[in-house]
C-alpha cells in the first residue's frame, strides 16, 4: 500500500498549503505556498508512474 | 436559502479536518465521521445533501458504505475519494461509481477541485443522473 500511503500524504500537504493560501496575503508567502502545491502535484505524478509493486500490501 | 449539508467520511483525521474547513469556508453545514460505521450512524441522525466517502477504511470500508447509502437514499449525492488501488489506477473508484457514487476523485486532489465537483453534483436535480 505504498502508493496509497504516498497519495494520502501528498493530499494532506496539498490541502494544508491550499488552506494556508486562502489566508496568505504576502506575495512571497503566496509564491512559496504555490510552489508547495505544484511540487505536491509533481509528486503525485511520480507516484502514478510507480510500478505495480507500489500497489501491493 | 438553507446551506447544503455534507457528511465527510474518511479515516485520515487530518484530511477530514482539511475537508471540513474547506466545506465550511464554502458555506456548507459539515459533519464528519472517521469510518463507514460511524458515518452511517451520523447520516441517520440528520438530513444530508451530499456524502464524500473514502474507500479504504479499517472499519466498514467505503464501497460497503456507499452501497448502504445508495440503497436507502436513491436521490442522495455521493462522491467517492481514494488514494489506493491494487490492480489498476481507477479500479476502486470505478467500482464505487458502479455501486452508486455519482462522481469520484483520486487522491491527492486539490480541495478546490473537491468543492467544484460537489457544486457540480449538487447542481443536478435530485433523482437525475449526474
Amino acid at each position: 500500500m505504498m502508493r496509497h500511503a504516498l497519495n494520502n500524504l501528498l493530499g494532506k500537504i496539498l490541502g494544508a498549503a491550499e488552506l494556508a493560501l486562502d489566508h496568505a496575503r504576502e506575495l512571497q508567502l503566496r509564491t512559496e505556498l504555490e510552489t508547495i502545491i505544484g511540487l505536491s502535484e509533481e509528486g503525485a505524478g511520480i507516484v502514478a508512474r510507480l510500478g505495480p509493486s507500489a500497489s501491493q500490501d | 436559502m438553507n446551506p447544503k449539508r455534507v457528511l465527510l467520511i474518511d479515516d485520515d483525521l487530518e484530511l477530514l479536518r482539511q475537508m471540513s474547513q474547506a466545506f465550511q469556508g464554502a458555506g456548507f453545514d459539515v459533519a464528519a465521521a472517521p469510518d463507514g460505521r460511524v458515518g452511517l450512524l451520523r447520516f441517520d441522525k440528520g438530513h444530508f445533501d451530499l456524502v464524500v466517502c473514502d474507500l479504504i477504511m479499517p472499519t466498514r470500508e467505503g464501497i460497503e458504505t456507499i452501497v448502504a447509502l445508495r440503497k436507502a437514499h436513491p436521490a442522495l449525492r455521493i462522491i467517492a475519494i481514494s488514494g489506493g488501488y491494487r490492480v489498476g489506477p481507477q479500479d476502486f473508484l470505478d467500482l464505487a461509481r458502479h455501486v452508486g457514487a455519482d462522481e469520484t476523485l483520486a487522491k491527492p486532489f486539490r480541495l478546490s477541485d473537491l468543492l467544484a465537483l460537489s457544486a457540480k453534483v449538487l447542481a443536478v436535480p435530485a433523482g437525475s443522473d449526474v
